[in-house]
């Protein structure tokens, strides 16, 4: 669109900012490549908004550093580091109309005139509003409403996007369209950027990588892909997707959970021998069988006895919860033509997996409960 | 507005201690707190405004109370009876005002709460209108019905219901009538807002466990609205303590008001000392009221009405 | 729900809301009275005391001073009492209740005790009797109340607006023009009114504080009151009091026609 890119290079270092206790930043170290979109994910008050706030310079950092382009950020106010900023509740200018609030950046940089109303006029292009730009923030639909503060967040290039839970107020079916059109046009424009959200399928479907939060830390740094399929931690396993946990001491490359022993890759550093350690299983990689059809379990997939409790209906497919003899549940999800028959309420079966579909992680449950 | 709700009159009578804090604040380090230094700034002119125009007044009076001649002004309070009545009644008259202020605007503000809301505007305008007018152009007004020659007597002189005028002011009734219509917004406010805060669902909600009608008014609205009566009936006692021009006009020269002592000791007697001790004897009965008030109630919610 | 008002309380609201207004409205006819003496029911119509009012040099230059004193606390109001809500607001530091208190306080002193000290201090600085003088007494009571509305104004206003604007490269000054500023103006516009209203018809305080050449209308008012009883009082009373109405009413119609403007 114009020569100027929103392709910046961001890197923060051992970056940290107290809080007075909650919500403060602890040694948060991230390197943004250009043109991607990374996320921020986590429950409230992990400290992923408050990050978000160091890089706008909202905030001061008590330590480390920010670099944009190789460029330090820190002692820079806010309206000198050239970032466009997507807020939560819009943060439009109730006393202006679209286009105003789209040239607003531009005035403050004086451009003006024609050239002033040919990049609000490109914005609002960008952003499938060419008619709206007379109206203001209150004639406009939610959804309008963010693509105006989206427009008017990148009309001035600044070299990276930061969005903060910017679908947050939108509801479901809207937001899943704006997730499209965002993604579409931070591509058409090779933006880097850093999006906030709590909501895990949002961050599923549009980011390159995805950073997990919990308690002022990165939790996990990945892909959707490696995130879901091989979770670091406890933590990560069960704020990204559905999953059964198993509990269990872990020694010699195996999981003793109950009688079995159960093998499983490992996503970072294996739990050391004789730790505690949990296997995270996906409920579509869970098969289940009648007890005695266990000869049917392929040879080498874990197999862990259980009873079933109860078949859920989801439309897309059927869920299965089974109860371990120590009271574990096990979800299990299958296709909507399974024969429910031999499996009844109440019928004996057996859990089965393949190792290599499971991940084993360290055990920190009682700091993870603590974190809550 | 949750550092509103910090707001404590222990603050006000140690406004250097502000001063001095400010300073702390700006010294500290700005990386910590962006903006907030620069916003810090903007507050200096009305910290120095108002210690010079504010603080430095009254801590002129203070001292002119103990050097002119000395401090033996205060002992007027014990040898002149007019001094010791006066304060009896400025705070009688403090008293009535409060009392019928708050039998006035209790009913007034509920009927507001009742209204449609239009009908609650009217009303409010209604409340609000003499508040813009001047005090003195009320008051005087009010002179004008109540004098022995007023239209009140008149009427009723005229209708033969009396023989001779009432007196209907010159005394604590034509105060106590000029200070409750010009205080009575202040008494309004506060005691609507306090309503308005009531969920609308609350009595019938007690009506329905059973309560009658006014039952559930005695034992759920009105404990409720207490907050807006006690800040209603605080500024109201409070702001009575140091009026003038209404009782100037409307009350007897010979049970005068603190603040008419002062005014006739430093204007006409030119007796600034005495004047001074008076007015900071009317001060501190101010300060004890303001300071006890706030035990009870926010001192932002007394001065603004809750607002 | 609520019901409807019972006819009991609502006659009672009749009754309260005339006796607020009814009594100082009697001022009107009488500034019309054709009599020398000040009467009610005035004795005959005429304009001859607006007449006289309008001839009469020292009411004239009470009204002139009073109107510069206006207009000077007004503007000296707003611009400091935009400063202290934007401080106390914005501003993080410890002492900030205290200095609210302290910045409310004026509301609720005895005013005659601060005219006094007034006094002590113009007396000091030689400043008793000068118009300047008056502008800074009046702004330190009239200056809490665009506090208020100001502070009201700023607390209802999103403060990510100013964060969009500072990222979108506008510095604080150019942020506070162009977006606080807007925003807040209906607070402004209403704390300028109380300021007005508050040094158009302040009294004591210009009691203590004028002189035999500078003094504002309600001084002139108050010696009168004190002793002649002319009709041209009447007058002085109810340009006094339309002065302020007049004033209310056209800020009352600003304010809803920006609300119409602005859903």
């Amino acid at each position: 669109m114009t020569e100027k890119t929103l392709g910046g290079e961001l890197s923060l270092t051992d970056v940290r900012r107290s809080y007075g206790g909650q919500r403060g930043v602890d040694s948060v170290s991230l390197d943004v490549r250009s043109g991607e979109f990374l996320t921020m994910l986590g429950p409230s008050g992990s400290g992923k908004t408050t990050t978000l706030n160091l890089i706008a310079g909202f905030l001061d950092t008590d330590s480390g550093s920010i670099t944009l382009d190789g460029r330090e950020l820190a002692g820079i106010p806010a309206h000198r580091r050239e970032l466009g900023v997507v807020f939560q509740q819009y943060a439009l200018f109730p006393h202006m109309t679209a286009a105003q609030n789209i040239a607003y950046p531009l005035r403050v940089r004086g451009v003006k005139g024609a050239e002033q109303r040919r990049l609000v006029a490109e914005a609002l292009d960008l952003v499938h509003l060419a008619e709206y730009g007379d109206r203001t923030p209150a004639q406009l639909s939610g959804g309008q409403q963010q693509r105006v503060a989206l427009a008017r967040a990148i009309v001035f290039r600044p070299r990276l996007l930061l969005m903060d839970e910017p679908l947050g107020a939108l509801d479901k079916k809207l937001r899943e369209a704006m997730q499209i059109e965002i993604t579409r046009i931070c591509r058409e424009l090779g933006a880097t950027v850093i999006y906030v959200t709590h909501d895990q399928e949002e961050a599923l479907a549009m980011s390159d990588r995805i950073a997990i939060y919990n308690a002022g830390r990165i939790e996990q740094l990945g892909t959707a892909e490696e995130l879901y399929e091989r979770p670091a931690s406890l933590f990560v396993a069960d704020f990204v997707g559905e999953s059964t946990v198993l509990h269990g001491t872990y020694s010699a490359g195996a999981l003793a959970f109950g009688g079995a022993r159960l093998t499983a890759a490992a996503a970072g550093t294996a739990p050391a021998d004789g730790t505690a350690a949990a296997l995270v299983l996906r409920p579509e990689n869970v098969a289940v069988y009648p007890a005695s059809a266990e000869g049917d379990v392929p040879e080498g997939h874990n197999r862990v006895r259980a009873t079933v409790e109860e078949w859920i209906y989801l439309g897309v497919a059927k869920k299965c919860l089974l109860a371990c003899s120590d009271g574990t549940v096990v979800t299990a999800r299958t296709a909507t033509t399974v024969d429910e028959g031999p499996l009844g309420p109440g019928a004996e079966a057996v859990v089965a997996w393949d190792p290599e579909k499971s991940v084993v992680v360290p055990d920190h449950r009682e700091t993870a409960a603590a974190n809550q | 507005m949750a550092e509103l709700g910090e707001v404590d009159m222990s603050g006000a009578t140690n406004a250097t201690n502000a001063t001095a804090t400010t300073t702390g604040a700006a010294a500290a380090p700005a990386r910590r707190r962006p903006g907030g230094t620069g916003w810090n700034l903007l507050v200096w002119p009305a910290l120095v405004f108002l210690a010079v125009l504010f603080l430095l007044p009254f801590f002129q009076t203070a001292l002119r109370s103990v050097t002119d001649p000395g401090p033996a002004n205060y002992a007027i309070f014990w040898t002149d009876p007019v001094y010791a009545r006066s304060l009896v009644t400025t705070f009688l008259t403090a008293l009535v005002v409060t009392v019928s202020a708050l039998l006035i605007a209790y009913p007034y503000a509920y009927l507001m709460y009742r209204s449609t809301p239009v009908m609650a505007g009217v009303l409010t305008l209604l409340v609000i209108l003499p508040f813009f007018t001047s005090l003195l152009v009320r008051t005087y007004a009010w002179t004008v019905w109540l004098q022995q020659t007023g239209v009140i007597n008149s009427a009723l002189l005229d209708l033969g219901v009396i023989d001779a005028p009432l007196p209907l002011m010159r005394n604590l009734l034509g105060v106590a009538i000029g200070m409750t219509h010009s205080l009575l917004p202040f008494m309004v406010f506060p005691i609507y807002a306090s309503m308005r805060r009531i969920s609308p669902a609350l009595v019938p909600a007690a009506r329905s466990l059973g309560a009658t009608g006014a039952f559930a008014f005695r034992t759920v609205f009105l404990p409720l609205t207490a907050p807006g009566v006690i800040s209603g009936s605080l500024i109201v006692f409070v702001m009575s303590l140091g009026y003038y021009v209404t009782p100037a006009l409307l009350g007897s020269p010979n049970n005068a008001m603190l603040s008419e002592l002062i005014v006739n000791q430093v204007e006409q007697q030119v007796e600034f000392g005495i004047g001074s001790a008076i007015g900071i004897v009317l001060l501190a009965l101010t300060l004890v009221f303001l300071f006890l008030g706030t035990r009870v109630v926010r001192f932002k919610d007394i001065v603004t009405g809750g607002r | 729900m609520r019901g409807k008002p019972s006819p009991g309380l609502r006659a009672y609201g009749v009754v309260v809301g005339t006796l607020l207004i009814l009594p100082t409205l009697v001022v009107i006819p009488m500034s019309f009275s054709a009599s020398e003496f000040l009467s009610f029911p005035p004795k005959g119509l005429s304009l001859v005391w607006y007449r006289e009012f309008f001839a009469d040099p020292v009411w004239m230059a009470a009204v002139g001073q009073s109107l510069q004193v206006a207009a000077c606390t007004t503007v000296l109001s707003v611009v400091l009492g935009i400063m202290t809500a934007l401080g106390l607001i914005r501003g993080r530091f410890r002492g900030k209740s205290a200095l609210q208190v302290l910045v409310l306080s004026p509301m609720i002193m005895p005013l005659v005790v601060l005219a006094v000290g007034l006094f002590f201090v113009y007396s000091d600085w030689r400043i008793l009797g000068s118009l300047g003088g008056l502008i800074l007494a009046h702004t330190v009571i009239a200056y809490p109340l665009v506090y208020i509305a100001v502070s009201t104004s700023l607390q209802g206003m999103d403060q990510t607006l100013e964060q969009a604007a500072a990222s979108l490269g506008a510095n604080r000054w150019y942020a506070f023009r162009t977006v606080t500023l807007p925003l807040i103006a209906p607070g402004v516009l209403t704390g300028a009114l109380f300021a007005f209203t508050t040094s158009w018809d302040e009294l004591i305080l210009s009691i203590f504080l004028s002189s035999p050449i500078v003094k504002t209308l309600p001084v002139v008012m108050w010696q009168q009151v004190q002793t002649e009883l002319s009709p041209t009082l009447a007058v002085a009373a109810t340009l006094v009091m339309v002065t302020t109405i007049v004033l209310v009413a056209a800020a009352a119609w600003v304010a809803t026609r920006r609300k119409v403007v602005q859903p």
